[in-house]
């Protein structure tokens, strides 16, 4: 589609936005009727019909102001690239693996996990951020006052989907069927969680936090969260943990949290609240929605695949456990020379990555990468080594990484109901021709 | 507002625009075009498009069982018979664990 078009897309859409009458009255040059349907004609009908592509032999029927939903879709993904799809309403989209080669992932090759309807208004002039439950002094903040109070620090933090890798569990599990994409690690510029907290006193009693974001429950019932987690207290006052407000130098995607969210590094994604309202402390551990029943949660026991677990056997999730994604080569790229540089990040959660290795011969034999430090404590660890093909044929590129703990990334998956914490190795296809 | 218009769009007729993303996209979205399509169209996409129900592979007990959930903790209305049988069953069918018509990407 040529960058025309999407211009038109894009304007066509913000009037719409701001005023559907008067856009069709612009675009269509259709008038709305008593009954709200409205007629396009002449040049109105063609100018829709071009930006479709198709002619509209319903148009009688379409309601005044109503968005053809083709030219809303194309538009779903806005301030994003190459990201792909996995459901709409509520978007929830990953980026294939060799778009996340950088070190540090740019806002548009950022993952979407939205689990309900984000708010429209996003603006940071008038958002508050509210401390209180379990604390000496409860808080009402703006942005400006986070700003102006606290320390403001910029770390590259990376947040992983709890159930990035769910594609592959057999019997499936239920859920968004994310791949490999739904991991990034972005420059975060914010304030501390902890010095947040601790400038409102935390209480001995608090064992917990509660977040609350903005967006809203699917079913639009009025009060109701989509979705409120919470950490141990003992996690919250660590220091990578960031009230965020500015992805990598600007503003947040809205998809994104904007204009204020957690980012909890290490922990399934779920913890990074978005669109961050208030944060209370608690003497029990939280039971909002997506706390409680098996959501981010796993059998406290090895499991059989298929098996039913009893709801009582599952644990909480905690760290994200010891992973690797190779960024280059792309799968199923093809190869000239028998020299191949393969790249990519590993990380484990609240731990460092010691050593990652790469196989090209279904992991007969393993040479160790070159492995960099973490920019800082949250950050993933970007890696890379060559690999010499011996000669002309297919290959599987592999890549295992260890942490500090001496953990490593098992071949098979360790199933689970819910589809969580699939660290196996990733295997890239390479065509030496 | 925004929301409320893409809400109605996808129910409203234009579904039959010459103009889905892709050809395999049926009058029910993703859905494959079986008996019972239209039925789980109705009732699923109030909150939610019909993508996040063509992405599972699940046994009828689990579809049962989140149906269930769908009721007690995201305010689904219990769905009355016979839809909830036609539900149930085409996708039983349709997207059972072996996952047939799982979407391609
Ligand atoms: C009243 C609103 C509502 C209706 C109606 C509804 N759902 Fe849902 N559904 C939800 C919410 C809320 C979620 C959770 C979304 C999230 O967190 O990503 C959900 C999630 C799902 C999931 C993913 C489950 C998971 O574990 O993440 C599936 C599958 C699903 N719905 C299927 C259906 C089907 C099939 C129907 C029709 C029988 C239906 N839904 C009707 C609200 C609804």
């Amino acid at each position: 589609m040529s960058e025309d078009k999407k211009m038109d897309h894009q304007s066509v859409l913000e009037l719409y936005e701001k005023d559907p009458v008067e856009a069709d009255r612009v675009f269509l040059g259709r008038v709305a009727h008593k009954d709200r349907r409205g007629f396009l004609k002449g040049a109105g009908l063609a100018t829709l019909g071009g930006l479709l592509g198709a002619s509209i032999p319903f148009h009688r029927n379409m309601p005044s102001g109503l968005i053809p939903v083709a030219l809303a879709d194309e538009n779903l993904l806005a301030g994003k690239d190459g990201l792909s799809m996995l459901n709409d309403r509520p978007l929830n989209a990953e980026t294939p693996p060799h778009l996340l080669d950088d070190a540090i992932t740019p806002t548009t090759r950022h993952f979407i996990r939205n689990n309900g309807i984000p708010p429209e208004d996003v603006s940071p002039d008038n958002w508050t951020l509210t401390i209180d439950g379990l604390v000496d002094t409860p808080m009402e903040l703006s942005i400006a006052d986070l700003k102006s109070k606290f320390e403001v620090v910029t770390m590259a933090l990376t947040i992983e989907c709890g159930g990035n890798g769910r594609a592959f569990f057999n019997p499936p599990a239920k859920g968004n069927q994310w791949t490999y994409g739904a991991v990034a690690c972005s420059n975060w510029t914010g304030v501390r969680l902890k010095d947040v907290l601790n400038a409102a006193g935390v209480q001995k009693e608090a064992i917990y936090t509660a977040h609350v974001g903005a967006d809203d429950h699917l079913s639009m019932k009025e009060g109701k969260l989509a979705i409120s987690r919470g950490m141990p207290i003992e996690k919250a006052l660590t220091d990578n943990i960031l009230i965020a407000f500015e992805q990598n130098g600007e503003a947040l995607h809205p998809h994104n949290g904007a204009p204020l969210r957690l980012v909890v590094p290490g922990w399934p994604g779920s913890c990074s609240q978005k669109w961050l309202t208030r944060i209370y402390l608690r003497d029990i551990v939280h039971d909002g929605p997506k706390m409680t029943g098996t959501a981010y949660r796993v059998p406290n026991r090895p499991v059989e695949p298929g098996e039913k677990v009893d709801k009582k056997d599952f644990d909480i999730i905690e760290r994200m456990p010891v992973k690797s994604l190779i960024t280059a080569p792309a799968t199923g790229a093809t190869v000239a020379g028998e020299e191949v540089e393969v790249r990519g990040h590993a990380w484990s959660g609240d731990r460092t990555i010691s050593e990652v290795h790469v196989s090209m011969d279904f992991g007969v034999t393993w040479q160790k990468a070159e492995l960099d430090a973490p920019v800082n404590s949250g950050a993933w660890q970007n890696f890379k080594t060559k690999v010499t093909l011996p000669q002309k044929g297919y290959y599987e590129i592999w890549a295992k990484a260890v942490d500090d703990a001496g953990d490593a990334q098992p071949h098979a998956i360790n199933w689970n109901p819910k589809g969580y914490l699939n660290n196996t190795m990733h295997r890239v296809a390479v065509r030496y021709s | 507002m925004l929301k409320r218009l893409l809400c109605t769009a996808v129910v409203m007729a234009l579904g039959t625009l010459p103009v889905a993303a892709s050809e395999e996209e049926s009058e029910y979205g993703l859905l494959v075009d079986k008996p019972g399509a239209e039925e789980t169209f109705i009732y699923c996409t109030a909150c939610h498009s019909e993508r996040i129900v063509a992405q599972q592979g699940l046994s009828r007990t689990d579809w049962k069982a989140l149906f269930v959930w769908m009721e007690d903790e995201q305010e689904m209305e219990p769905i009355e018979e016979p839809d909830y049988s036609i539900i149930i069953d085409y996708l039983s069918e349709h997207y059972n664990t072996d996952r047939p018509n799982f979407p391609k990407r």
